[in-house]
């Protein structure tokens, strides 16, 4: 027996650190045969590096803003004293001017990594209140299941956009309180339906009777066996949410209902209200609507992408041999 | 096979010692089905009626049977997978049919256990061997972490997966069907039971690999003194492992007693049938046509009566009155059938 005793060399902690790492790169190793996904990752990393690394850095040097200047470069409270707004893009401005004289780049950058933020909040909500709804709907069953499935059903055909400004009208929603709705709301959406599903294909496996037999709580059993099983299929979900959260925002700042100081969606708020998106305009005055729509669809577009490489992970059927 | 003989005859010295670890009394078990959606009528399926019988200390019963007699549910039902419609099942002398207090359920937990057929279901794929293994302990909140490695790298050492520092982080799609079948016997026998499950066990491996396995289990029973439930359809599997047998269909024991003399000397007209249909490894070999015909009747809601009726060579009247009883008929030998109830 005495071998025994030293058959654990490693800590645990540092082996299953090691083991998620190796699982990791063997995940790795399938979303990088996908070029749609990848596509999707780098988009989303060219993002982040705009907005947490980039605008920090111009904002504290070129961008300064002193009293003085004539130019100011703040995303709010900018202005452009020497130029007749909305301006073209120019060198001093590469993407011109809004209406009342503040850089659309900057705005762009300023946005960035709020709307990360609120994309990936929302879905993180999103994800852990559809995986719980769906693993205990799934493993409980009965009147517990029947209702999350209606509500879910409800949900569904529930006009989202709508409802938000019909709330938006009622209280002053910022982003974090939007993340909140957007998440709280689609969680007991598709995705209970989708992961409840998956969840009663695992609940029926013998290692789940087997647990039961050891003596383990249904508590135990739903978060040991089931969601370790159905997390892949969340993980993927999260993905399209964040999708979902992002494209909402767009739509409710563009509407002007948000209580937000920037964002891609008020950016585009901002020339409508002026006028400058009437008829013709829309062609002339490009500048000021291009660049929030482009990189809405662009950040919305590389999630999906990310999501559908992902689910090649998670689906082996869909992997080409 | 002189070896093969010589070997059980070893193996058939444990079960000497007295005392009944389990003891099933008029045990049923039935499922409700309805007929149509809009039907208001229940149907019962009678997947386990009205079955008893015994296990010592140290003994491993053989349930053999056809495909959907009931030998599972049984199996299940003894380990509160199910919750038995009727009967009792005693447990070192306490009535778990009904386990009130959460310490009963866990002391129950603790000492019984499941091997499922098909290893590479009953293994969760996110896992690893070692969180596999561990589970009944650290369920049952037993031994520290140092204490639970050393255990699992002792069962696995004995179950024949060595080294086990080599396999305890792997996941169980690395591992072969042999060894992921290792690694759940290592998994039931970690909290040393005294009484496990085997729900054929090797029907779903290699028949290279089948009888290792079998023979891990035969000495992991000698050396950890256990009582076995052995579910099974093979007999040859049931001879090799067995002590005792019971036959079952459609969810009642019709023969059951010492395995030698059971097969030896079938009695019931189902066991008989089924012991000639077992293959033997001869070409030349002219089976006797079986004598019984028909096929197995669903077990939806039977009528009182033998259930081999319809099938049965020898059918009398009296078979369509009541279910025949189990008759001792002289060795501990139990059969239920008519033809031997002379006086009855």
């Amino acid at each position: 027996m005495s071998e025994l005793q030293t058959v654990v060399k490693e800590p645990l902690w540092k082996i299953r650190i090691k083991l998620a790492w190796r699982g990791f790169l063997k995940n790795w190793n399938i979303f990088r045969q996908s070029k749609i996904g990848m596509l999707g990752l780098w988009i989303v990393i060219v993002f982040a590096i705009l907005g947490f690394v980039v605008y920090p850095i111009l904002a504290a040097t070129v961008w300064r803003s002193s009293l003085a200047a004539t130019v100011s470069y703040d995303p709010i409270t900018g202005y452009d004293f020497q130029k007749i707004n909305p301006s073209h893009p120019s060198l001093q401005h590469p993407l011109g001017t809004d209406p009342i004289g503040r850089d659309i780049l900057s705005q762009l950058l300023y946005s960035t990594p709020r709307e990360f933020m609120l994309g990936i909040f929302a879905a993180l909500i999103t994800v852990f209140i559809g995986t719980t709804v769906g693993t205990v709907a799934a493993y409980y069953g009965g009147i517990l299941d029947t209702f999350f499935m209606r509500l879910a059903d409800l949900i569904l055909l529930f006009p989202m956009i709508a409802f938000l400004i019909v709330l938006s009208g009622m209280m002053k929603i910022n982003m974090i309180m939007l993340a909140l709705i957007i998440g709280i709301l689609s969680g007991f959406g598709g995705i209970t339906i989708v992961l409840r599903s998956q969840a009663l294909t695992v609940k029926v496996k013998p290692f789940i009777e087997s647990a039961k037999v050891s003596g383990a709580r249904s508590f135990y059993i739903v978060f040991h066996h089931i969601v370790p099983n159905v997390m892949p299929l969340s993980f993927l979900y999260m993905m399209f949410s964040v999708t979902g959260a992002i494209f909402s925002e767009a739509v409710l700042s563009f509407l002007g209902l948000l209580n937000v100081k920037m964002s891609w969606g008020l950016m585009i708020h901002t020339s409508e209200s002026g006028g400058y998106l009437l008829g013709a305009y829309i062609g002339r005055y490009w500048w000021l609507w291009v660049p929030a729509g482009l990189a809405i669809t662009l950040l919305c577009g590389a999630f999906y992408f990310i999501g559908r490489g992902l689910d090649e992970v998670v689906n082996p059927r869909l992997r080409r041999r | 096979m002189p070896e093969f003989i010589e070997m059980k005859k070893i193996d058939k010295g444990r079960a000497s010692t007295v005392g009944t670890v389990v003891k099933v009394e008029h045990l049923k078990k039935f499922f409700a089905v309805r007929k149509g959606i809009f039907s208001r009528e229940v149907h019962f399926v009678h997947a386990v009626d009205d079955v008893s019988f015994e296990i010592k200390r140290g003994g491993v019963l053989a349930l053999v049977g056809e495909s959907g007699c009931g030998k599972t549910t049984t199996g299940k039902t003894l380990v509160r997978l199910y919750e038995p419609t009727g009967g009792k099942i005693e447990f070192l002398n306490k009535d778990i049919s009904k386990l009130r207090t959460n310490a009963d359920r866990m002391w129950f937990h603790r000492k019984s256990q499941i091997i499922f057929q098909d290893p590479y279901e009953s293994l969760n794929p996110r896992m690893t061997i070692f969180d596999i293994v561990v589970e009944p302990m650290s369920v049952q909140g037993i031994g520290n972490i140092k204490e639970r490695e050393e255990a699992v790298a002792d069962i696995l050492q004995r179950v024949g997966i060595a080294p086990p520092e080599t396999f305890m982080w792997r996941y169980p799609h690395e591992l072969s069907g042999g060894q992921r079948q290792r690694v759940a016997i290592a998994r039931a026998l970690i909290l040393k039971p005294e009484f496990v499950v085997a729900d054929e066990p090797t029907s779903m491996l290699d028949v290279s690999i089948r009888t290792q396995v079998m023979k891990l289990m035969l000495d992991l029973i000698n050396e950890m003194d256990m009582s076995f439930l052995y579910i099974t359809h093979d007999l040859s599997v049931a001879r090799y492992m067995a002590d005792h047998i019971a036959v079952l269909y459609l969810g009642k024991i019709v023969e059951m007693g010492e395995i030698e003399e059971v097969l030896q000397h079938p009695l019931h007209p189902y066991t008989q049938a089924l012991i000639s249909a077992v293959p033997v490894p001869d070409p030349e070999f002219q089976r006797e046509m079986p004598k019984i015909k028909g096929g197995v009747s669903k077990p939806i809601d039977p009528p009182d009566r033998c259930r081999f009726y319809e099938r049965c060579p020898y059918a009398m009247e009296v078979c369509k009155g009541t279910c025949p009883p189990l008759i001792d008929v002289g060795n501990d030998h139990k059969v239920a059938c008519y033809l031997y109830n002379k006086n009855g």
